[in-house]
């Protein structure tokens, strides 16, 4: 669905990402991990269109999405939900709803698809009329996910949706990602917490200094202490998943 | 349509505020009262325009008011009765010295044109962004004042243009302003509205919604240019008259005070604000004045008005920064207060 051939991002003369390829295919979640300043972000950032590409190759399917503008990238079926939730504070749940749909023009769809996000997500359907910033970080990154799913995407990109959640709710924001997949779409996610991620993963890939260091499985990587070790810098001793969740928050 | 309908309401139940004004000064009050609040009808006009585009857009705007003198000059000049016009534009360009409109025609032509020109000029302001956009504004202010104090044989240049048939009275203004409420309001609920005010909350973000954050801008900008145009013209069918000066630095001064204290992110704050320094203002202007209260003689305080428009700002901004009414609308606000006060009822209950 989405390959990403060679593709390097600048700020001036800081190379962010170096010649990064990945894939992700149809119906997979993929992971990608890596440490603080991999340039994780910004390579999804130039999938989408947000930063500008310096050189290399993004093609969506058949089309080449390489240097086209964000709404024509969300148009195609790409949408992100930036790192740190960015929900619309100011701007009600219902609103913040809506704008998730703001590239698409059937009506009847939009609100069917609403109807049936709030039935799937009570807490929201309960704070519809609410602001944003009154709902908990749990219920943020849920608004955030949703409204993603809003554009209805085929692939769809989420940036640490983990960062600054208690380790229970973790885990509820990894089965609703799950729960998306099986509802057809697509997902890239992008996490500093490995073990967590890499539970729903099939695929992964580490990414340091913007280059990719590790490409495969989520299991072989994760049932490698030395993998993990080598990789991201994780510790034998914090195998286990709550561990390493306690050792993050 | 829920949340369209809601809009909706809430904008017709601040549309009822000017109306009570009007009818209540009507109703009561005495010939100068009833000036005052001619005059406030039209700034509140322009205040809303003002609130369309640096409200939702979070990008202070301090060109508008060339927006108002150019439907005021246009309409003016169009309506000036031709008898007039051959002793003060004898030389207009375009023709214009042998053409008289009826106030429908004059108006719609100028608001027509303001709306043209706020297009032009919005496809160079959206470029920018955050203070350069805001420094382009106020270049656009001052270049549309130099052409108005320059371009003698269409404006008159620095002298006043007057014979302008009066041909607007409260009972318009008071609606004019009451459905320019309602349209700032349903803009804001709009989609382009969310749109624009979850840009200025957060660029990249809405960005990866597919936002095309330009598109909105300018279309706010050409908006906002057509309310304020017509709130232009209102002012020269009351007036009658006009000079470069009535556009420029002090009409801007003032209704930017009335958005920013009233708060501008929403159009509540544009139409408290624009009470509230109208009050204010006579107020001021009446203790100016030297009068005796209960048999005490005030000292006569020359620039009184001005000292309490900026010092209102000071002290509004200092406590409340974002206004009197803040990022909410009224309704919103009272529904929310409702809506916890069941919640908390509830929690009490269970308890």
């Amino acid at each position: 669905m989405l390959s990403v051939d060679l593709l390097s991002v600048s700020y001036g003369a800081i190379r962010a990402v170096r010649e990064v390829s990945l894939r992700v295919e149809e119906g997979e979640i993929v992971a990608l991990l890596g440490p603080n300043g991999a340039g994780k972000t910004s390579l999804i950032s130039a999938v989408i269109g947000l930063v500008p590409v310096a050189s290399g190759k993004v093609m969506l399917g058949d089309v080449d999405i390489t240097r086209k503008k964000p709404e024509d990238i969300v148009r195609l079926g790409v949408t992100m939900t930036p790192e740190g939730r960015h929900i619309f504070g100011d701007l009600t749940v219902d609103e913040n709803l809506r704008l998730g749909a703001a590239v698409r023009k059937d009506k009847a769809g939009v609100k069917k698809d609403l109807d049936e996000l709030l039935a799937m997500f009570p807490i929201l359907q309960e704070r519809y009329n609410s602001r944003a910033q009154t709902l908990s970080g749990g219920e943020q990154q849920q608004l955030a996910i949703v409204r993603a799913m809003m554009s209805r995407p085929k692939l769809l990109m989420l940036d640490e949706p983990s960062l600054g959640l208690a380790p229970q709710l973790v885990e509820q924001i990894f089965q609703l990602i799950s729960t998306l997949r099986d509802r057809g779409v697509t997902l890239l996610v992008v996490e500093q917490n490995a073990h967590e991620a890499l539970l729903f993963a099939d695929r992964a890939y580490v990414l340091s200094t913007g280059q990719i260091r590790f490409e495969g499985a989520a299991g072989e990587l994760a049932g490698s202490e030395d993998l993990m070790a080598h990789y991201l810098g994780i510790g034998a001793e914090t195998g286990a998943p709550d561990a390493a969740d306690a050792a993050k928050v | 349509m829920r949340p369209y309908l809601r809009s909706l309401a809430g904008g017709a139940a601040l549309a009822a505020l000017p109306i009570i004004i009007g009818v209540l000064i009507m109703l009561f009050a005495s010939g100068s009262q009833v000036r005052v609040t001619n005059i406030f009808f039209i700034n509140l006009i322009v205040v809303l325009g003002l609130q369309v585009t640096m409200g939702n857009s979070n990008v202070a705007n301090l060109g508008h008011i060339s927006f108002m003198g150019i439907g005021a000059y246009v309409a003016g000049i169009l309506a000036i009765p031709i008898a007039i016009k051959s002793t003060i534009l004898p030389d207009a360009p375009f023709g214009l010295s042998v053409v008289e409109y009826g106030p429908f025609a004059a108006t719609l032509v100028a608001v027509a044109v303001t709306t043209a020109i706020a297009f032009v000029t919005g496809l160079v302001i959206t470029r920018q962004s955050g203070i350069a956009a805001t420094i382009v504004t106020l270049a656009w202010l001052v270049i549309v004042h130099v052409v108005f104090v320059n371009w003698m044989d269409l404006t008159r240049g620095p002298r006043a243009l007057y014979g302008i048939p009066l041909s607007t009275n409260i009972v318009w203004l008071m609606f004019i302003a009451a459905a320019v409420v309602i349209a700032a309001r349903v803009f804001r609920d709009s989609k382009s509205g969310v749109q624009l005010r979850a840009s200025s909350e957060d660029l990249h973000a809405a960005a990866a919604m597919g936002v095309n954050v330009r598109w909105l801008r300018l279309w706010a900008w050409v908006f906002s240019g057509a309310i304020i145009g017509l709130g232009g013209v209102m002012y020269a069918f009351l007036i009658g008259s006009m000079s470069p000066k009535s556009f420029y630095f002090e009409t801007t001064f003032l209704t930017l005070a009335m958005l920013i204290l009233g708060g501008m992110r929403s159009v509540s704050g544009a139409v408290i604000g624009a009470i509230m320094v109208t009050v204010g203002f006579e107020f001021m202007r009446f203790i100016e004045g030297a009068p005796e209260i209960l048999g005490v003689q005030l000292p006569q305080i020359f620039g009184l008005t001005g000292f309490f428009l900026g010092g209102t700002i000071v002290v509004v901004l200092a406590l409340r920064p974002d206004g009197l009414v803040g990022n909410e609308e009224l309704d919103e606000m009272i529904e929310r207060r409702i809506a916890r006060r069941r919640m908390r009822a509830r929690v009490a209950a269970d308890g």
